[in-house]
């Protein structure tokens, strides 16, 4: 009877609880894994959030310095070894790029290092074509130049943005290409005033570009709004007067452009000189960086001006040449450059 | 016995752990990396539209004739850049449209930034001052890829 009534009870054999167990302890387990990788993960996709959002920040600041004063980004060292950061400067309202690496809190209290450095870029037609992680080639003996000519345009810059947190052991980077983009044009279209003119004259901070120029030899000047050759025996020239940019840093040269009647074998000329001094000296150079290279564009087409060459200069102006081996005579009615502050 | 179904049952359990906890993570890192990326092709995207402004600069006449040219900036960062001049972007032909209308005197630049499987496009209208050679930014804004 005993023996048959235990027989009978129905009850938990001893693997059913270790499989139910076992069972428990992985969703338990399953489940606080989830949860805490969920809220690792969402402390480090905050964390990243908010160092994008840094970077980001810096990489609008840097744009906005260099377009103000772009010199101050290329005029620093450069290399991975040389940090910056943008400082807002409370006493002059100014946003200035100082040494170092900038430590930024988050409103929760995290702790982010932030700073940029600065590459220079290197260009294929002699800096003026496509951007090149080739090294310089030289000098550029032709213009306009060859492809496979290779040199550093110094009107780009590469920025590289880094923020890190975590001691460190977590970054966040970005990469952008800052040119030098606001630019800005010196045109000229009329030297019936005659020579002798130094300097335009300004008005503020403004130079006004009038009918005079500096010199001449061979120049017919005395039609408004055009010169030509006096005489189409010998070559001809006119230097102009000297043009303030009124950037302080200094400016760079973009292009040349001049505008007029071109008949066949006739050539217009350029070279250009510029100082950081109103007084010079002028070195008038052309492509290659010597007085013995020339600009030489078509009428009404733009040719690039070396990017090595008046990097940073204040005063520039101009020597246009006029030569012809027929009785022709080219006319030039506007001489144009532009510049980039 | 009940050791087969018992088995099934935890393999399930323990798969469905590692699936959920698959898709988390992806989750949180598209979350985060994708912005970052995202945020960094816009900023690619902008140099490129720099970039095809200071070749404006240097030739008003600049002009790559609806193609693309391309700059790898990093390993999976890049940008590719179309410049036409006087006329419109066509995309989807690589050509440049002359006969659309209201781009006379202006470049139409339409720059992609690339940072691994993020993409922004930007485009940009120019003028330039064909009397001046002046280079002046008129818009610029996010399009659709």
């Amino acid at each position: 009877m005993i023996l048959n009534k235990y027989r009978d009870l129905k009850g938990q054999a001893l693997i059913e609880i270790l499989l139910g167990t076992i069972i428990g302890v992985i969703i338990i387990g399953g489940i606080t894994g989830i949860l805490a990788i969920t809220l690792r993960g969402d402390s480090e996709t905050k964390n990243t959030q908010l160092a994008a959002s840094f970077v980001q920040d810096l990489v609008n600041k840097t744009k906005s310095v260099s377009e103000s004063n772009w010199d101050s980004v290329y005029g620093l060292s450069k290399g991975s070894s040389n940090f910056y950061y943008i400082y807002y400067n409370t006493s002059t309202s100014l946003a200035e790029i100082r040494n170092g690496i900038e430590t930024v809190t988050s409103t929760d209290g995290k702790i982010f290092h932030r700073y940029f450095y600065i590459e220079n870029v290197n260009r294929n037609y002699c800096g003026t074509g496509d951007i090149s992680t080739s090294s310089a080639t030289g000098a550029c003996l032709t213009w306009p130049p060859f492809l496979t000519y290779i040199s550093e345009d110094p009107s780009t810059q590469k920025i590289a943005t880094f923020v890190k947190w975590d001691s460190d052991t977590r970054s966040v980077k970005a990469t952008q290409y800052l040119m030098r983009n606001l630019n800005n044009s010196f045109v000229q279209t009329d030297w019936q005033g005659g020579a002798g003119q130094e300097s335009f004259p300004v008005s503020g901070s403004t130079t006004i570009i009038n009918d005079k120029f500096s010199a001449s030899v061979n120049i017919n000047f005395s039609s408004s709004g055009s010169i030509t050759m006096a005489t189409t025996t010998s070559p001809a020239n006119l230097t102009s007067s000297v043009f303030d940019t009124f950037v302080a840093s200094g400016s760079a040269i973009n292009s040349i452009l001049w505008k007029g009647l071109q008949p066949a074998n006739t050539t217009v000329s350029f070279q250009i000189a510029s100082s950081n001094n109103s007084g010079g000296p002028w070195n008038y150079i052309g492509p290659d960086g010597s007085g013995g290279s020339y600009y030489v564009p078509n009428q009404n087409t733009s040719i690039a001006v070396n990017p090595t060459n008046h990097i940073n200069q204040r005063y520039f102006r101009y020597k246009i040449f006029l030569q012809t081996s027929v009785v022709q005579n080219p006319g030039v009615d506007d001489v144009i450059l532009n510049w980039s502050l | 016995m009940t050791f087969l179904p018992m088995i099934i049952l935890i393999g399930a359990i323990i798969l469905e752990i590692g699936a959920a906890v698959a898709l988390i993570v992806n989750l949180l890192t598209e979350s985060g990396y994708g912005l970052k990326n995202s945020q960094e092709a816009f900023v690619l995207g902008r140099s490129g539209v720099f970039d095809a402004m200071i070749r404006l600069e240097r030739n008003k006449d600049y002009t790559t004739n609806g193609a693309p040219y391309f700059l790898n900036v990093d390993t999976g960062k890049s940008f590719e850049v179309i410049v036409c001049n006087n006329s419109k972007i066509n995309v989807a032909s690589s050509t440049c449209d002359i006969t659309a209308p209201g781009y006379q005197n202006k470049a139409d630049i339409i720059s992609t930034g690339k940072v691994i499987n993020k993409n922004r496009r930007l485009e940009a209208i120019v003028n330039v001052n064909g009397a001046t050679t002046e280079i002046q930014i008129e818009s610029l804004k996010e399009i659709s890829i």
